[in-house]
């Protein structure tokens, strides 16, 4: 719902209700980028599941590449960079920081792009909320850096961004910086043009200097370049930086008389005779000037000093708003720890330190990371740290942190329950040994009542939702594994609902890391276990060492994954597949089947879900040769149970084991949670999920539905989940088509595998 | 419809407002209601239908479905600016989308003397009173998950329907046109009931001006401060106390439905425990007749449960069954696994101040 009010002399705007990321994505659909590479990181993913759904719609024609990390998705837009068309992205945190190794590639070889950068902080410990932990790391990148405010100005700054990368002095990539879940996913009244047009002339044609797809006058792009000649190039993109800081005043000021919104690269707020001032980014800033104006209200002589841009670092611009200001308060929203101060802090001493006529006094506080809330009182408490810091001879503390608690000193810390012993999960219900004339190790396995006096390794009272699929499976998969066990968590759903601080469900040891790198986390681990006990360092503990992740996390770990599979180091790992990013929100993940609708592969006029076959990560890990691979699902019985017995066999022997389960996600696959054991069996029932073991290179069906009589079409499966019904009406069905080819065909061969032991 | 039939009866003019002059509301709910998005579509009918000004955002975290969730919508005059991000923690309204999270202190805590409090609940206006233990102000309560079981909706659209009638400022038919749009795309069929829906909250709502009289004394609010902090939490963020998440009270993510046991049809064949995604089922291990170890089930300690019903579709004699939720099932049917209660609230931050008895056979069962 949208109302539109005429503005004299300027093209007509439309008058909306939007949040951060929603306005990136109008912006970004108005440009109409040539291509935007991605992958899904809190906050920043609606700006991607935005721009996918409008895409559905066919509103735009930016093409949408999903990645596999965002090392990859910096690739992607690097690649399309060198092509000379306009390249988007968009990310957060240590999705940022995973990409940063391109950042500079980009800029060295200068090729211009826009990558919004909605702030979160670091991790770790992992926290989603917005600090400015992330975009601080990004300062010596080479990206120009704009900042937006508010929803209004995320907008503004993604179509100026454009004109500022491009400009033939520039030559630069652009981060827009927005406050996470502040900006981000706050709604707020804003404008913008109803004709994209408007915003098409504004950025006009993209500018493309040099381009990697003109074959008749072929480049050779980053070549291998050492000193002396390098300095050269980065005094070139030390230059672009300075053209840059003459440029973007007069972006601003021409978006502004298109526009009626004026931007400049400091915005001053009531600094004519500021005696003290606060010096702030973002979000943050526009709550301060409520401070601001209150002390006002007492005849304090306050004021704000707040950047739109940091890199290039109006330095000039920030000396001028201070010259005759006593004290500035610097709050930075992200430590350089040891540095006594936060990078703004920094740059803003540095450039006051050029002016030999300067006397003003800096202060210097950190605030507000993790997301902690920043309130206009807690604006108003800086201020008057700033005014005290502004009286002549009056001591004050340089740097400090700012709204830390000190926690209840009463609180005795205990445990709520006792460790579990060796016999506490050695109750004798699975049984494996090895079977010489079988060639494999056979398990028996106590039925489900036998196996309730296995205690669990996870408590109850995780905040997963109701029906979720993976703690079942957890939990049945457990039951097979008998003693000490430590578990690595990759980021992902279990990961986030077992471990919310001060909470844990976990029983046992267990570690996070972030999804790209547990396999080889664990491995470490396993290494220094094994590394202790050769030295003597260690009581020969039996621990068994298992790492859990979702199907994302196979998508961006898969080469840490690989790698530990290829060295062979005793563990487990066992992936719940629920078929998409669930943590983050429904996107989809490679697993994903072809035609299932996320919120990165919507169903419309112009896309129809998921654009390509859902991968197979077990015969992936099946072609490293590891000694045994499994799927399995919940509801069969005891199969998973019986798997997992198997596999700690194996890691008890040295070796490596991987195992799969399907993983119902009621809230995302759109089906009454009380039927989620159905919908499961019915994906192995109808064959789009084998359930089958790969032990030392021979592949056995465990459960064969057409044996049993139980095959189902797969549309039948289709048919029971909100993200894949519209597969069964008519102007999908060559999706559905190609679907029940590529489930039959895999299923064939998986079939002739099983038949031929050299297969 | 109700009350649309005058021709500009709403005018952009506050009630009430702080001294940075906002109408401040808070949506406290449970992740699956839909709270975020009803503060999403009243603020966007207030500023976009009635030309006010304001914004709306909601608490974030990684919470899942049945989590705790709190929606903010700030609105002022058309020509204030909008600078403050900060949680509303002094609501003008207050709308409490699940009676149990009036059990979690606070909830009504920051309220003014005259703010309005809209609550979903079954009861008398006199009996959610006790409830919500409201000093003051404007009840208005209102039966939406009975209207959305009713109209087969969700309960958020009665709830504005409830809140859009209680504000007595906000215009209900820029709303009404919200909802529609916000549905026409995808669920076209579903914009019939859920304006019906609506309209049922705005008419069925029931309110009351409660003077103060001293029954209930107003509690100020304050701000979450963890018992952890530099001075104690210990380093690295790492948590000593393996399985704590057994502290929790999780009864608030169930939406109306549990599974009921019935001993008497009982054959504990495990098949709930294997399916079970909140590990809700307690088992005694027991010596059977031939002198044999065996595993009975003691029965679901509702606590942990979230209502999935997984258990109820596997049990394969009924012994678990589908109820409405009522408070003597869920104290009859609660059994306490861990305890005692001084453990359980060691690193306790959701300070549901339950009481706790012990039972023979070391557990704890939780009382009144």
């Amino acid at each position: 719902m949208v109302t539109t009010e005429a503005v004299p002399k300027t093209p007509f705007q439309v008058t909306d209700f939007k949040k951060g990321n929603e306005m990136a994505a109008v912006a970004a659909r108005q440009i109409n980028y040539h291509l935007m590479g991605y992958y899904p990181i809190t906050p920043s993913t609606e700006i991607a599941e935005e721009l996918d759904e409008m895409y559905a719609e066919g509103q735009h024609e930016i093409r949408m590449v999903p990645a596999d990390g965002e090392h990859g998705a910096a690739g992607i837009c690097y690649g399309a960079a060198v092509g000379g068309g306009r390249v988007l992205n968009a990310t957060s945190a240590n999705g940022l920081l995973f990409a940063m190794e391109q950042l500079p590639v980009q800029s060295g070889t200068r090729f211009p792009m826009v990558l919004n950068v909605v702030t979160r902080s670091v991790s770790g410990p992992l926290d989603i909320r917005g600090d400015h932990s992330d975009i601080m790391m990004a300062l010596n990148c080479g990206w120009i850096i704009l900042l937006a405010r508010d929803p209004q100005a995320v907008y503004d700054m993604n179509v100026m961004a454009v004109r500022i990368g491009e400009h033939p002095e520039v030559r630069l990539p652009v981060i827009v910086a927005a406050d996470g879940f502040f900006t981000s996913h706050q709604k707020r009244r804003v404008r913008h043009f109803k004709d994209p047009q408007v915003v098409r002339d504004f950025v006009g044609q993209p500018l493309t200097p040099v381009t990697a797809l003109d074959p008749h006058n072929p480049v050779t792009i980053g070549p291998y370049m050492n000193d002396p000649d390098l300095i050269n190039n980065k005094y070139q993109l030390h230059l672009a930086m300075e053209a840059a800081e003459k440029v973007i005043p007069l972006i601003f000021r021409e978006w502004g008389s298109l526009s009626g919104r004026y931007y400049l690269p400091v915005e001053e707020y009531q600094m004519q005779d500021a005696e003290a001032a606060l010096f702030l980014l973002n979000s943050a800033a526009e709550t301060a000037k409520d401070a601001v104006d209150r002390l006002r209200a007492e005849g304090l002589p306050v004021g704000l000093v707040s950047p739109n841009v940091i890199r290039p670092f109006p330095a000039a611009a920030v000396r001028q708003a201070l010259r005759a200001t006593r004290s500035v308060l610097i709050a930075d929203r992200a430590d350089s720890y040891g540095a006594h101060g936060g990078n703004m802090t920094i740059e803003v001493k540095a450039a006051l330190k050029d002016d030999p006529l300067n006397h003003t006094r800096c202060i210097s506080r950190i605030y507000g990371l993790g997301g902690k809330d920043f309130y206009a009182e807690d604006a108003e408490k800086l201020l008057r740290l700033a005014l005290g810091g502004a009286k002549p001879g009056q001591a004050y503390v340089a740097f400090d942190y700012f709204g830390v608690t000190p926690g209840n000193p009463e609180l005795k810390l205990s445990r709520l329950q006792p460790a579990l012993t060796k016999a506490d999960t050695t109750q004798g219900v699975v049984k494996a040994a090895w079977d010489e004339k079988a060639g494999k190790v056979k398990v028996s396995v106590l039925g489900p009542r036998q196996l309730t006096s296995v205690p669990g390794r996870i408590a109850p009272g995780h905040g997963a939702c109701p029906g979720c699929g993976i703690f079942p499976s957890l939990n049945q998969f457990l039951k097979g594994i008998e003693g000490h066990v430590v578990l690595l968590f990759q980021t992902g759903c279990g990961m986030v609902v077992t471990t919310g601080y001060p909470y844990s469900s976990h029983r046992v040891t267990y570690v996070h890391n972030l999804f790209q790198n547990g396999a080889a986390t664990l491995s470490g681990l396993v290494e220094m276990y094994r590394e202790k006990i050769r030295r003597g360092e260690y009581p020969h503990e039996e621990i068994t060492f298992i790492m859990v992740s979702g199907d994302g996390g196979m998508d961006i770990g898969m080469g840490s994954l690989i790698g530990a599979a290829l060295r062979g180091h005793p563990m487990i790992v066992l992936e719940y597949d629920n078929e998409g990013y669930m943590n983050t929100g429904n996107q989809q993940s490679y697993a994903t089947p072809l035609g299932h609708a996320t919120s990165t592969s919507h169903v419309g006029p112009a896309e129809g879900g998921k654009a390509f076959h859902h991968k197979d990560t077990a015969q992936i890990m099946a072609a490293t040769h590891i000694p045994y691979v499994f799927t399995s699902v919940e509801g069969l019985g005891t199969d998973l149970v019986r798997k997992a017995a198997k596999a700690q066999w194996y890691a008890r022997k040295g070796s490596f084991a991987y195992g799969k389960v399907l993983s119902v996600c009621p809230l995302s696959w759109r089906y009454e949670e009380r039927t989620g054991t159905r919908v499961v069996k019915a994906a192995v029932d109808c064959c789009l999920f084998p359930v089958y073991e790969v032990e030392n290179g021979k592949t056995t069906i465990t459960y064969n539905p057409e044996e049993r009589n139980k095959r189902i079409p797969v549309s039948e499966w289709l048919g029971m989940m909100g993200k894949s019904k519209h597969l069964l009406k008519p102007e999908h069905a060559q999706t559905l088509r190609d679907l029940e080819q590529e489930v039959e065909r895999r299923w064939r061969r998986l079939k002739a595998m099983h038949d031929h032991p050299l297969l | 419809m109700p009350a649309t039939k005058k021709k500009q009866p709403f005018a952009a003019v506050l009630p009430h407002s702080n001294e940075l002059g906002f109408f401040e509301m808070r949506f406290d709910s449970v992740g699956g209601l839909g709270a975020n998005l009803a503060g999403q579509l009243l603020a966007q009918a207030a500023i976009l239908g009635q030309g006010l000004n304001g914004a709306h955002f909601s608490s974030y975290g990684s919470e899942k479905k049945g989590s705790p969730v709190k929606s903010f919508v700030r609105l002022c005059g058309p020509d204030r600016e909008v600078r403050t991000n900060s949680p509303v923690e002094r609501p003008h309204l207050l709308a409490v989308f699940h009676s149990c999270l009036l059990k979690i202190p606070g909830t009504c805590a920051g309220l003014y003397p005259d703010s309005v409090l809209v609550l979903n609940a079954p009861d008398s206006l006199d009996a959610a009173r006790e409830r919500a233990r409201l000093p003051s102000g404007t009840l208005c309560v209102v039966n939406a998950l009975n209207i959305a079981v009713e109209e087969k909706t969700r309960l958020n659209t009665a709830m504005l329907g409830a809140i859009v009638k209680a504000s007595r400022f906000i215009d209900p038919e820029p709303v009404r046109r919200a909802i529609a749009a916000s549905f026409e795309d995808r669920y076209p069929h579903m914009v019939k009931p859920n304006l019906k829906t609506f309209d049922r909250g705005y008419l069925e709502a029931e309110s009351r001006e409660f003077p103060f009289d001293g029954r209930f004394q107003p509690v100020p609010f304050s701000r979450y401060e963890p018992e952890l902090g530099y001075a104690n939490a210990p380093i690295g963020g790492i948590i000593p106390n393996p399985g704590n998440t057994a502290a929790k009270d999780l009864s608030a993510s169930r939406q109306g439905i549990f599974p009921l046991y019935h001993r008497d049809r009982c054959i504990d064949c495990g098949l709930c425990s294997m399916t079970c995604p909140d590990y809700v089922f307690v088992w005694d291990r027991r010596v059977d007749d031939n002198g044999k170890a065996t595993q009975v089930l003691r029965g679901p300690n509702l606590q942990y449960c979230k209502g999935c019903l997984k258990c109820v579709e596997i049990c394969p004699v009924e012994a678990l069954t589908e109820e409405c939720e009522r408070p003597e099932f869920v104290f009859t049917g609660d059994v306490q696994l861990w305890g005692p209660p001084d453990a359980l609230n060691t690193m306790g931050r959701e300070g549901d101040p339950a009481k706790w008895e012990p039972q023979e056979g070391n557990y704890w069962t939780r009382v009144g």
